[in-house]
């Protein structure tokens, strides 16, 4: 037995470089995931990113860990043939002519190789977008049971889409996923208005924060080049969108920023009848406040 | 399968001469989306962010002791300079502009390559280190990458004759690594899914319930951008098991366009088609790389066989006019 393994040493050994630093990519992988799968029973909330298609921290480690133990097996098992590979892939880049390009396409398919199986984030590259798949979010015919609030603010209906009512199925109740946004401004008008306004990918990160400081120096920014119809160069209208896209709301009839005072979010229940595209508010309290 | 097999295995290969179609077509359209991308985001807002901001908390993008990206994109530089304030990306971000629209046109195209590689880089940094774990810009990094490091005789120019003493290999690998990242790219997400949800995903995916997310959120204006009048077509569960298998089959399949050039046209309808899916569904923006991907079609492989199959038809029905008689000739 021993002897067995002392061959597969002698012969990892005397391999290709290029297998070598194969094997031991996939050992540090094991390692490293051995170490997060520590973290993950041990001190995890289980809020990992990838948990929202109802996986655990464990079965996200598991999974990769599983894949470098079978790259790391199939390199044991098939060694002949894997270093035959390699050995041709090694004449490749010996070959004089375009050798200089040779070793960047060879570079680029390590920093890939490498990138995956330590699931490395270089900004630049990374190792793919993570598996997902779509829970039931319970939507349609939501919140049964909340009666009609009367003193639910009437500019709670201009954060209704009226034009996408008639989308809906059947009528029904529903809420808003996301909390509805509203700018307060000095003279009394409330108007509509989403995270479109600042740019970022997740908006969470700067507005769930204490400090409300910036939060309207990155707003007022969105909002003033909105109102004139341009976020850099080209008019709104015509510009690529951000990676986290939000409804397309028309700034240009908004008032200067200078005169906001408040924004506002809130939990909206509505009632929408998509035959007439008529919608009643039911309800809506306020989630959040931040005044100026 | 056999027939297929023999019929339309042509792999593509590194340094194999070529014409400059797929290459010309790969600078015009990165440098037009650096462009688009600058002309329409506003990157400046992230100079109104302090160092406290730089976090990388993500467990994704950050599962080591140390984030890697925080060195990978300059990230440090900011830790002992200062944050870069709006009017210093105000300056970079339109000189940056300027330098993709150069190199649209031809006018020093591999330096403003570099130019734009390494701001796309530092950008992406910024929003890396704002909870986010990608914002859609890696395959337009990797293609100015790949402008970057080829030879600048390959490009075309608006100055200047283009000299190629190494011939027109350095039209074709550039292209071929391209495309290589792009099937590693598209390959490493269809890998997660059968990694992450195991190889039943589109059985599991329920791509009806994102159909429901997007008409109800498509009710309130402060939701994100779906657009309900498709998502009505997409509310039964047989197809969202027929859209996931092909989402799946072209991410893990989509390398297969290097060996088989006739499925690229097929691999890049399928992402286009899925990356629009993604924005009218789910909100998420990654059709920018749509544009990148009419550079990964092998059109001249395509013309190649548009030509023969009219030659034979020529040669069949015995007509030796227009078209068909010219593919003969040029097939003869």
């Amino acid at each position: 037995m021993l002897s067995r393994w002392g061959s597969y040493f002698e012969e990892y050994v005397n391999a290709s470089s290029m297998y070598r630093c194969l094997i031991c990519i996939q050992v540090l992988g094991i390692a490293n995931f051995s170490t997060l799968l520590g973290l993950a029973e041990g001190g995890s909330s289980g809020s990992f990113y990838n948990t929202s298609g109802g996986f655990l921290p464990l079965r996200f480690y598991l999974g990769y860990l599983g894949f470098n133990i079978v790259v790391l097996s199939s390199c044991l098992v098939w060694r002949t043939r894997i270093l035959s590979h390699f050995s041709a892939v090694e004449n490749w880049l010996r070959k004089r002519q375009f050798r200089r390009w040779r070793y960047v396409i060879f570079g680029v398919v390590s920093l890939i190789i490498v990138s995956y199986s330590l699931k490395l984030h270089f900004g630049f590259y990374f190792h793919g977008i993570a598996g997902w798949v779509e829970p039931s979010y319970g939507l349609y015919h939501c919140c049964e049971g909340v009666t009609k609030n009367h003193r639910a603010p009437s500019f709670l209906r201009k954060s209704i889409s009226a034009k996408n009512i008639k989308y809906v199925p059947e009528p029904m109740r529903l809420r808003s996923y996301e909390r509805a946004m509203f700018l307060h401004f000095g003279d009394g008008q409330d108007f509509p208005a989403n995270f479109d306004l600042t740019g970022f990918v997740f908006d969470d990160y700067i507005f769930d924060r204490d400090d409300t400081s910036i939060m309207f120096d990155i707003l007022c920014r969105g909002l003033e080049r909105r109102r004139s119809g341009t976020v850099v160069v080209l008019p709104d209208f015509l510009a690529y969108p951000n990676h986290s896209p939000y409804r397309k709301i028309d700034y240009r009839g908004y008032p200067s920023c200078d005169s906001l005072t408040k924004i506002s979010f809130w939990e909206v229940v509505i009632d929408v009848d998509p035959e007439s595209g008529e919608f009643e508010v039911i309800d809506g309290h306020l989630v959040r406040e931040i005044a100026r | 399968m056999k027939d297929f097999f023999l019929k339309y295995y042509r792999p593509r290969g590194f340094f194999v001469e070529s014409n400059p179609t797929q290459f010309y077509l790969l600078q015009a359209v990165t440098f037009f989306y650096l462009a688009y991308r600058l002309a329409s985001r506003d990157y400046m807002v992230y100079g109104l962010l302090d160092n406290s901001f730089i976090e990388f908390e993500r467990p994704y993008v950050n599962n080591l002791v140390y984030p890697i990206s925080y060195i990978s994109t300059l990230q440090f530089i900011f830790d002992i300079v200062g944050m870069p304030t709006v009017e210093v990306l105000t300056v970079s971000q339109h000189a940056v502009l300027f330098a993709s629209v150069l190199g649209l046109v031809g006018v020093y195209p591999r330096v403003m390559a570099r130019i734009g590689c390494i701001f796309a880089i530092v950008i992406t940094g910024f929003v890396l280190s704002t909870n986010a774990e990608t914002d859609g810009g890696t395959p337009l990094i990797a293609a100015l990458f790949v402008l970057s490091v080829t030879p600048s005789s390959s490009f075309y120019q608006l100055f200047g004759v283009s000299r190629r003493p190494s011939g027109s290999v350095h039209w074709h690998w550039p292209v071929t690594l391209f495309m290589l990242i792009m099937a590693a790219y598209y390959g490493a997400a269809g890998l997660n899914k059968v990694i992450d949800i195991g190889p039943h995903w589109p059985f599991v995916v329920r791509l009806d319930n994102l159909a429901e997310y997007c008409i109800a959120i498509g009710v309130f204006e402060s939701s994100r951008y779906t657009l309900p009048a498709v998502c009505v077509y997409g509310q039964s569960y047989t197809g969202s098991i027929f859209q996931g298998a092909i989402t799946l089959v072209a991410e893990l399949g989509f390398g297969l366009a290097l060996l088989f050039p006739i499925l690229s046209g097929v691999f890049v309808g399928i992402m286009i088609a899925f990356h629009l899916a993604v924005l009218f569904m789910a909100g998420i923006n990654f059709t920018g790389t749509s544009i990148l991907l009419l550079a990964c079609v092998e059109y001249s492989y395509y013309r190649r066989l548009l030509m023969k199959r009219g030659a034979k038809s020529a040669v069949e029905t015995g007509c030796d006019s227009s078209l068909h008689g010219r593919a003969l000739r040029r097939n003869t």
